[in-house]
C-alpha cells in the first residue's frame, strides 16, 4: 500500500514547478514588465 | 574522526574562502559592487546564489527530520516555498529595475519615509539575526559529526571564514561563493538520493510506513498507523493553512529573495534564476523526502540521544557509502554557511546603508561608504560569533519568531506598495507597526498556551496588517504624484 504517496509526487512536481512556469511565461511577454524595468535601468 | 569526512570538509572550506576572497579583491571596486554586487551578476551566479538562499541547516536537517516524523505530510513545507515564490516573481517584476541597495530603501522610495525605512531595516536584523544564531548552531554540529572536534571550534574556524568573507568582498563575495555551495549541496543531495534509490525498494519502503507505528524518538507518543503516508498526517488541516499563510508571506516577501532579484545584472537574469533554479530544487525537495521516507522505514525510531532531526545524518553515516557520507556533512556545511553569511551580509548591509548612513546626515564619497560598509560587516561578524558560542536559551526562542514578525512588518507595505498606486505612507505605517506588534503578541500568547497548538501566530497578523493597509490609506489621501511615478509609469 502506498498511501498518499503518488499524490504529493503529483503535488511536488506540479507545485515546485510553479515558479519556472511563471517565469517563463514572463519572459515570454515582456511587455508585462518591461516598461517598468527599463525605465529606470536605463536611467 | 573519520579522515576521509575532514578530508572533505577541510577541501570545502579552502574552496570556499579561495573563491569568496577572490571575488572580494577583483570584483568589489564600489560601494554597490559590495552592498548588492553591483546590480550585475550574470545567471550562473544568480542562479548558484539563489538556490544558496534555499539551502540551509534547517531544510537539511530540520526539514528532513519533520518528512521522517510526519511522513509525507512533512513535505508540504517546500510547497509553501513554491507557493511563496510565485509571489516573488511579481515583486521581481514591478521592483528590480528601481536598483534598490537594500530592501528596506523600497520603503523610502515609494512612501517618502525614512522612518518607514528605519523600522524595515530593524524588522529585518530582528527578523534574521536570531535565525542566523540557529546555523552556526547547524554549522558547528555537522563539524562536531564530521570531524569529532568540538562544535565551539567549527562554529570559530567557520566564523573567521565567514568574517574574513563578508568583510572582503560583501554580497559580491557571499554570492559567487554560493555557486561552491550550491554545487557541493545539489551534488550531496542527488548523491545521497540516487543510492538510496538504487538501494531500497521504494514500494518496500512505503509498504513499511503504511503500517509503521512506533515514536519516532525514543520518549515521544507512537506514530498513528498509516498517518506516515497519509497527505495531511497527524498535522491537520488547521494547522496546514496557517503553516501556509506564515511561509507564503514569510518567504513571499524575505528581503533575503529581493537583494537577489535585485542583485542580477538585468531583468531578464532575474527571471532566468527562477526558470533554471526551480526545476533543480523540486528534484532537490523530491529526493530529500525520499531519503527521509527511507530513512524512517529503515530506522523506526531514533536511537537514545538522537532527535528526529539528526535521521538524515545519522542514517546516511550508518547505511551510505563513506564518500556519499562525507559529501553529505560538506553539504550541510555549505549549507550553514550559505544561510549565515548571506544573512550576514544583508544585516550588516541594512544596518550601514538604512540607520546609520542616513541618521549620520553626511554625504560620503564612495570610498569612504565602502570602508564603512566593510567596518560594519566586520563588527557584526565578529560579534555574531561570539554570540553563537553562547547563545541565551530567550535568543533561541526569539529566532523561532523572527521569521513571521518580518512577514508581518513587510508583507502589505511591499504587495500593496507595488500593485496599487493610491497606497500611502500613512497606510503603510500603520500596517508595518501594528503587523508587527501583533505579531509579537500573539507569539507570546502562544508561548502562555493561549492559543491553539496548530496556529502558526505570524498569520492572522500578516492578515490584520494586510487589512489595515487598506482601511488607514484609504482614511488618509492619495500619496503625491513624484512617489508613485517610479513604480507606475504611465504606459
Amino acid at each position: 500500500m502506498e498511501g498518499d504517496f503518488l499524490i504529493m509526487l503529483v503535488l511536488s512536481i506540479i507545485i515546485l514547478n510553479l515558479p519556472a512556469i511563471t517565469a517563463a511565461i514572463l519572459l515570454k511577454k515582456p511587455q508585462l514588465w518591461a516598461s517598468g524595468a527599463k525605465r529606470e535601468e536605463g536611467g | 574522526m573519520n579522515p576521509l569526512y575532514v578530508s572533505v570538509m577541510v577541501i570545502f572550506l579552502l574552496l570556499y574562502l579561495g573563491i569568496a576572497v577572490w571575488a572580494g579583491r577583483k570584483k568589489v571596486v564600489t560601494s554597490k559592487d559590495f552592498l548588492i554586487a553591483g546590480f550585475k551578476l550574470g545567471p550562473i551566479v544568480l542562479v548558484g546564489t539563489y538556490l544558496a538562499t534555499f539551502y540551509s541547516g534547517a531544510s537539511l536537517i530540520g526539514g528532513t527530520g519533520m518528512v521522517y516524523r510526519l511522513g509525507i505530510a512533512g513535505n508540504w513545507w517546500p510547497l509553501f516555498y513554491a507557493l511563496a515564490t510565485v509571489i516573488n516573481v511579481f515583486i521581481a517584476i514591478r521592483i528590480r529595475g528601481k536598483l534598490l541597495e537594500t530592501p528596506p530603501e523600497f520603503m523610502e522610495r515609494r512612501y517618502g519615509s525614512r522612518l518607514l525605512r528605519i523600522l524595515a531595516s530593524i524588522g529585518l536584523v530582528v527578523g534574521t539575526l536570531f535565525g542566523t544564531l540557529v546555523q552556526y548552531k547547524a554549522m558547528g554540529i555537522a563539524w562536531t559529526l564530521a570531524t569529532g572536534a568540538s562544535p565551539e571550534m567549527g562554529i570559530i574556524i567557520g566564523g573567521i571564514l565567514m568574517t574574513v568573507v563578508v568583510t572582503i568582498g560583501g554580497l559580491m563575495s557571499v554570492a559567487y561563493s554560493d555557486v561552491l555551495k550550491a554545487a557541493v549541496f545539489t551534488v550531496a543531495i542527488i548523491w545521497a538520493g540516487m543510492w538510496c534509490l538504487t538501494t531500497f525498494d521504494l514500494s518496500s519502503v512505503l509498504d513499511k510506513l503504511s503500517t509503521l507505528s512506533t515514536p519516532p524518538q525514543v520518549g515521544a507518543p507512537p506514530t498513528p498507523a498509516g498517518s506516515l503516508v497519509s497527505l495531511i498526517g497527524t498535522l491537520g488541516v488547521y494547522m496546514l493553512i496557517f503553516q501556509a499563510i506564515n511561509w507564503i508571506f514569510g518567504i513571499g516577501i524575505h528581503p533575503q529573495y529581493v537583494q537577489r532579484m535585485s542583485a542580477g545584472k538585468d531583468m531578464k537574469t532575474t527571471l532566468l534564476q527562477y526558470l533554471i533554479s526551480w526545476p533543480i530544487l523540486c528534484a532537490i525537495y523530491i529526493l530529500l523526502m525520499i531519503v527521509a521516507l527511507t530513512a524512517r522505514a529503515v530506522i523506526p525510531t531514533m536511537p537514545e540521544g538522537y532527535t528526529t532531526d539528526w535521521a538524515l545524518p545519522y542514517f546516511l553515516t550508518t547505511y551510505a557509502p563513506p564518500l556519499v557520507g562525507a559529501m553529505f556533512f560538506a553539504g550541510i556545511a555549505a549549507a550553514a554557511i550559505s544561510t549565515v553569511d548571506s544573512q550576514l551580509e544583508l544585516i550588516a548591509a541594512s544596518i550601514f546603508s538604512d540607520i546609520i548612513e542616513p541618521l549620520s546626515g553626511k554625504k560620503l564619497t564612495d570610498k569612504e561608504r565602502l570602508k564603512w560598509s566593510r567596518i560594519t560587516a566586520l563588527v557584526i561578524a565578529l560579534a555574531m560569533i561570539l554570540v553563537a558560542l553562547r547563545p541565551s536559551p530567550l535568543l533561541l526562542l526569539i529566532q523561532a519568531y523572527g521569521w513571521g514578525i518580518l512577514a508581518a512588518i513587510y508583507a502589505a507595505p511591499l504587495i500593496f506598495g507595488l500593485y496599487w498606486k493610491r497606497g500611502n505612507r500613512e497606510g503603510a505605517l500603520a500596517a508595518s507597526i501594528i503587523g508587527g506588534l501583533l505579531a509579537t503578541v500573539f507569539q507570546a500568547m502562544q508561548f502562555m498556551g493561549l492559543l491553539p497548538p496548530y496556529m502558526a501566530p505570524a498569520a492572522p497578523a500578516i492578515l490584520a496588517s494586510l487589512l489595515v493597509y487598506v482601511i488607514v490609506t484609504l482614511m488618509f489621501p492619495a500619496p503625491p504624484e513624484e512617489l508613485t511615478r517610479n513604480f507606475f509609469p504611465e504606459k
